[in-house]
This record gives C-alpha cells, sequence and structure tokens, in this order.
C-alpha cells in the first residue's frame, strides 16, 4: 500500500509536464505546500527532466561512412536494396508458397482419391447387389454374358413363348 | 528548402543526401538511442533508417515534417526488431536480462561549473530515469522518447504511431505515471 507521499510522487512527471487535472493538481501543491522532502525531490527531478527535453546526441562519422559505403555498392543506385533482407525474403516468401502449394496439392489429391474411391465403393456395390439378383457367387466375374443368360435370355425366351 | 533536398535525393544525388543526413542525423540518433538504450543498436538502427529513408524518399509524400518521416521509420524498425528479439528470447530460453543503458560517453555532461556531488546526483537522477524508462512497456516507451527527446507534438507521435491523438495522450499519461512510480523508490538523494 502506499503512502500519501508515493502517491504524490507518481504524479510528479505529469506535474512538471503541466498535464495534471485540476482536482489532482491542487492534490500535489498542497501536499508540497508541507512537505519540504517531497517539495527539494520535485526540485531535483524538474533540473533533470526539464534539462533532457531537446537534448541532442549526434552519431559518431563512422554511421555515414557505413551509409556512405552502402550508398557506393552497385546494388544501392536508385532506390537502395538492403542485401541482408531481400534474399532472406524472398527465400521465406519461395518457402511459404512451397509449404501452400505442397498443402493445397495433398488436399486435392486426398479430395480426388477420395471421390474416386467413393466411386469405386459405389460401383462395387452396385456390382454386388446385381450379383445378388443374379444368383451368382459374389467373387464370380459379372460379365455381359452373365446378365444376358441371367435376365435377358429368360426374358426373351418368356417373350417368344 | 526540405522540398528541393528532397527533389535531388530522388534524383539520387549522393551530396543531398549527406545534407540530408546532417540536418536530421542527430534527432534520429538520439530517438533510437533513447530507444534502444545502447549505443551499437542505436548506431545500426539509425544507419538502416537512412538508408531506408534514401530507398523511399520517391515516397515521401511531404504529409508529415521529414522528422517525422524518419521517426516513423525508426519505430517501426525499432518494433520491428525488438519483436523479433523477444521472439528470439522465448524460443532460445534466453533471459539474459536488459540492456545496459550506462554508456557513460552520452551520460548527460553537466556544466562544467557546477559541483562535483551536484553533477553525480544529476546523472545518477537521469541514470535511475533511463533504467526505469527502459522497464516500460514499449508502446508507452516509444511514446515518451519520441514527446521528451524528440520533441514531438501529441499529433506528430500520432502520425508516427498511427495512432489517435486521444490514445497517445492516454498512453503518455500513463508512461509519466508509471516511469515516475518506478524511478521514485530508486531516487534516494543522498
Amino acid at each position: 500500500m502506499k503512502n500519501r507521499h508515493q502517491r504524490v510522487r507518481d504524479l510528479f512527471l505529469l506535474h512538471l509536464d503541466e498535464e495534471l487535472s485540476g482536482r489532482h493538481r491542487k492534490r500535489v501543491e498542497r501536499h508540497l505546500a508541507d512537505c519540504p522532502d517531497c517539495r527539494s525531490r520535485l526540485e531535483r527531478l524538474r533540473e533533470v527532466w526539464r534539462d533532457k527535453s531537446g537534448r541532442i546526441i549526434f552519431p559518431r562519422e563512422a554511421v555515414w561512412n557505413a551509409i556512405a559505403e552502402r550508398l557506393d555498392s552497385p546494388s544501392s543506385l536508385g532506390p537502395v536494396r538492403d542485401p541482408a533482407v531481400r534474399p532472406a525474403r524472398r527465400l521465406a516468401a519461395a518457402a511459404v508458397f512451397a509449404v501452400f502449394s505442397a498443402a493445397v496439392g495433398a488436399f486435392l489429391g486426398r479430395t480426388a482419391e477420395a471421390v474416386l474411391q467413393a466411386g469405386q465403393a459405389a460401383q462395387a456395390e452396385s456390382r454386388l447387389i446385381m450379383a445378388r439378383e443374379l444368383g451368382l457367387d459374389r467373387f464370380q466375374v459379372l460379365t455381359d454374358e452373365n446378365v444376358w443368360n441371367r435376365l435377358e435370355r429368360p426374358a426373351r425366351e418368356a417373350e417368344r413363348e | 528548402m526540405e522540398e528541393s533536398l528532397f527533389e535531388r535525393m530522388v534524383r539520387g544525388d549522393p551530396a543531398s543526401f549527406r545534407e540530408f543526413y546532417d540536418r536530421h542525423a542527430g534527432a534520429v540518433f538520439t530517438v533510437c538511442y533513447r530507444l534502444t538504450g545502447r549505443r551499437e543498436d542505436a548506431e545500426d538502427l539509425t544507419q538502416d533508417v537512412f538508408l531506408r529513408a534514401w530507398s523511399s524518399a520517391r515516397e515521401f509524400r511531404g504529409e508529415a515534417g521529414p522528422a517525422t518521416w524518419l521517426y516513423r521509420i525508426a519505430v517501426h524498425r525499432y518494433l520491428d526488431v525488438t519483436r523479433r528479439k523477444k521472439m528470439r528470447k522465448i524460443l532460445s530460453l534466453d533471459f539474459r536480462g536488459a540492456p545496459e543503458i550506462g554508456d557513460s560517453k552520452s551520460e548527460p555532461i553537466a556544466a562544467a561549473r557546477e559541483e562535483p556531488s551536484r553533477i553525480h546526483e544529476r546523472n545518477e537522477v537521469e541514470r535511475i530515469l533511463r533504467r526505469a524508462m527502459e522497464d516500460l512497456p514499449e508502446r508507452q516507451k516509444t511514446a515518451l522518447v519520441l514527446q521528451h527527446d524528440g520533441g514531438l507534438s501529441v499529433e506528430e507521435i500520432a502520425e508516427v504511431l498511427g495512432l489517435a491523438t486521444g490514445s497517445v495522450e492516454s498512453l503518455l499519461h500513463r508512461a509519466k505515471k508509471n516511469l515516475a512510480a518506478r524511478a521514485n523508490p530508486l531516487l534516494n538523494f543522498f
């Protein structure tokens, strides 16, 4: 549990940037009026926080030299290409495409196989039903001759009679 | 004028690019350094930012100022690299902790007339604030660095981060409150 000093100190940076709402600002100001320790802390923080704003650090000349070296390379004429990144990206894209293609291919292959298998099963089932109707053994080859002898011939003979 | 500098850059004139670099390198490097916390990382990031600026000068529409445009490249590259680093850490279970930010070369240099104890105290306060800033959530830290070190307005930060101004205000408010809460217990004023 934070004490009242800590709760006010948590608002110090917002107070320094004048971003506190009226109620909170008044609370901080009231506390500071009665608390020399917090007042001292705020002043020391103010020096650093305010002083930091707008302070610029310059890079070493080596940074420009490295950039200039890249500009001088033939690949950087016109828009600069990042040789470290581009081939890796191309490879990654090719790998993703290959994996995707393989997945789609596998899916379609499986689908085609499933359809084929389903068709073959249905055909086999219908042949089995017909074989049963003809009184054939299930392993006997179902030929046009069987069908003719068992179905068509008796029907034709009956017509003739 | 910045426009004509850009026109020359688009034509591929290296001298104009050097002029553009000299004009913005300090601001970009400061933000990169405050984001990464390490001079070497900031130098790499600065180099990357300017090479990308050179390659995409044609795409600069001039809706925002050149500095805002450069900051946007820097922030996106920084967040991209940070995400990848985090992913690598997760994958390799490599928890070496936060990067060191106590780079003496870039630590504040207080006025020579100040007492050494005073200089030491100020440097210590700044070091603590910077360390606490390192631990802020990335977006809070980025918004705060852009405002505090980049000198950007809320509108410009919104442009860089692709957020509404209200969201940036809320992000900055949380960042400053969090930063003070993290730094205060460490600020023992001798």
